[in-house]
């Protein structure tokens, strides 16, 4: 990984992936939504097993153990892996990055 | 079909559980889920198998503990059972489980619920709340009843 990279007007959707599609991932797709609101940024987050992950995902969160898999669903976007819930620093490294139009990457 | 089923009932909340382990807790809620009829014996063992792969804690004394995909066939239902652990489970390492959300869904009928307790686990002091409440109300108000084939 490390190859796809994505300019922050690039950035239209952004998925959160877990294994199954349907606990995980929710949970984290919400908290993403209420901070990407604070930030005032308007950003179409979904939630998806890492199998359906819809081809037109620009970013992906992932847990690090399925980042590979993921990758290998939508190669096209940036996959983002996460090690654990409590306190993922993903969040707000992803929506600092967005707010300060920097660039996204794998 | 089946007549319209709550995807969290007062039925589904069981508070002041003791369970040894993780493995315990976790047959706790799988066989209300079981018991509800919203999936069949086996997919507790799925739920077991599951956290061996990836921990289901998602923090401030919260597990969410589900099958995996592949085993979604053996889903009745979208349900959602839950059980407080006042002492606390071990988890994982050290994170300790105070309330365990064990979790069925064939389609997206539990977001609202899951929604809910997204927002609770950004709030420490209500999700503490949830680890020591006496009142199954306060956890459905809290959580929400959403349901089967919703608007």
């Amino acid at each position: 990984m490390g190859q796809v990279v994505k300019r922050t007007d690039q950035v239209k959707k952004i998925v959160f992936a877990c294994e199954a599609g349907m606990g995980s991932s929710l949970i984290g797709a919400n908290q993403l939504k209420r901070k990407l609101k604070e930030a005032n940024l308007s950003v179409e987050v979904g939630h998806a097993a890492v199998h359906e992950i819809p081809k037109d995902a620009d970013v992906i969160i992932v847990h690090t153990g399925l980042a590979k898999r993921a990758q290998e669903v939508a190669p096209n976007a940036v996959v983002i892996p996460f090690m654990t819930f409590v306190n993922n620093p993903v969040y707000d490294d992803l929506v600092r990055k967005l707010k300060a139009g920097e660039t996204i990457s794998s | 079909m089946a007549a319209l089923k709550p995807v969290l009932s007062l039925e589904m909340i069981q508070l002041g559980q003791r369970a040894a382990g993780r493995d315990a807790a976790t047959d706790l809620v799988g066989q209300m889920l079981v018991s509800g009829g919203y999936v069949q014996p086996a997919y507790v063992d799925s739920m077991k198998a599951r956290e061996l792969t990836m921990s289901t804690y998602v923090g401030n004394g919260v597990a969410i503990p589900h099958g995996t995909f592949g085993d979604k066939t053996l889903i009745l239902a979208t349900g959602i059972a839950v059980a407080q652990f006042p002492d606390g489970v071990i988890w994982d390492g050290t994170n300790l489980a105070y309330l365990v959300v064990g979790i069925a869904a064939v389609r997206e009928e539990h977001i609202g619920v899951l929604a809910s307790l997204a927002r609770v686990l950004e709030d420490e002091a209500v999700s503490k709340s949830l680890w020591t409440t006496t009142s199954p109300d306060y956890v459905l108000e809290t959580l929400g009843r959403s349901w089967q084939d919703a608007p």
